[in-house]
């Protein structure tokens, strides 16, 4: 079983900072615009070794782009 | 040949004019728009149709007129002195409303962030450290 986390801190001024655990590949990135809403000004994103990752999913779609060259 | 006058700062508001007589020592009673000088026979301040408190009394050896610059003094510094007041009461306000935006913000950042997390499965967590609030969403795949 795993474990996808999101830790989201809201400061005073509503500064958000987020950070995901457990979810790899770009769909991290997704999933906290997904939460966090698209509309917010994003001053800087720091990609952690999960990102880089593949997923399954994404495993998946590179091999059928490969079968249908 | 030139002149140079100076008037007197107009009286127009009751409140200053009973309070820089009453600082000065100046014994007196109100009826209406009368201020009626105690002490003093016949020597009364009358809001005037320009809407000025107005010294009325007889002769200049009156005892009240010597005081006068010294009532004005007392006038324009419970004036500013008020002013002060009101205008540290509306910042207060303004700092108030502005306060209370910043934080309706943030509620409502909260709510949506809580609202979308459980919409896509996540289980929420939230504590709050100081000012800032901490949510920990965990959703479990298999």
């Amino acid at each position: 079983m795993a474990e996808k986390r999101i830790s989201i801190t809201i400061d005073e001024n509503g500064k958000i900072s987020a950070k995901t655990d457990g979810i790899k590949g770009e769909i991290c990135l997704t999933e906290l615009e997904e939460i966090i809403g698209e509309e917010i000004s994003v001053m800087s994103v720091k990609k952690t070794d999960e990102y880089y990752q593949r997923t399954n999913h994404g495993q998946k779609n590179i091999q059928k782009q490969e079968v249908g060259k | 040949m030139s002149a140079v006058i100076k008037t007197l700062t107009p009286f127009i508001e009751k409140s200053y004019l009973l309070n820089a007589l009453e600082s000065i020592g100046i014994s007196f009673s109100e009826q209406g728009d009368t201020i009626s000088i105690q002490g003093i026979h016949s020597t009364y301040f009358r809001k005037d149709l320009n809407g000025k408190y107005k010294l009325n009394h007889y002769g200049y050896n009156n005892e009240i007129v010597t005081k006068l610059p010294q009532i004005e003094q007392k006038y324009i510094q419970f004036y500013k002195e008020h002013l002060k007041e009101l205008e540290e009461k509306r910042l207060e306000k303004e700092k108030i409303r502005i306060e209370n935006e910043r934080k309706a913000y943030i509620e409502k950042q909260r709510q949506e962030i809580i609202k979308k997390a459980e919409a896509k499965g996540y289980k929420v967590k939230e504590k709050t450290n100081g000012n800032e609030i901490q949510l920990v969403l965990v959703k479990h795949t298999y």
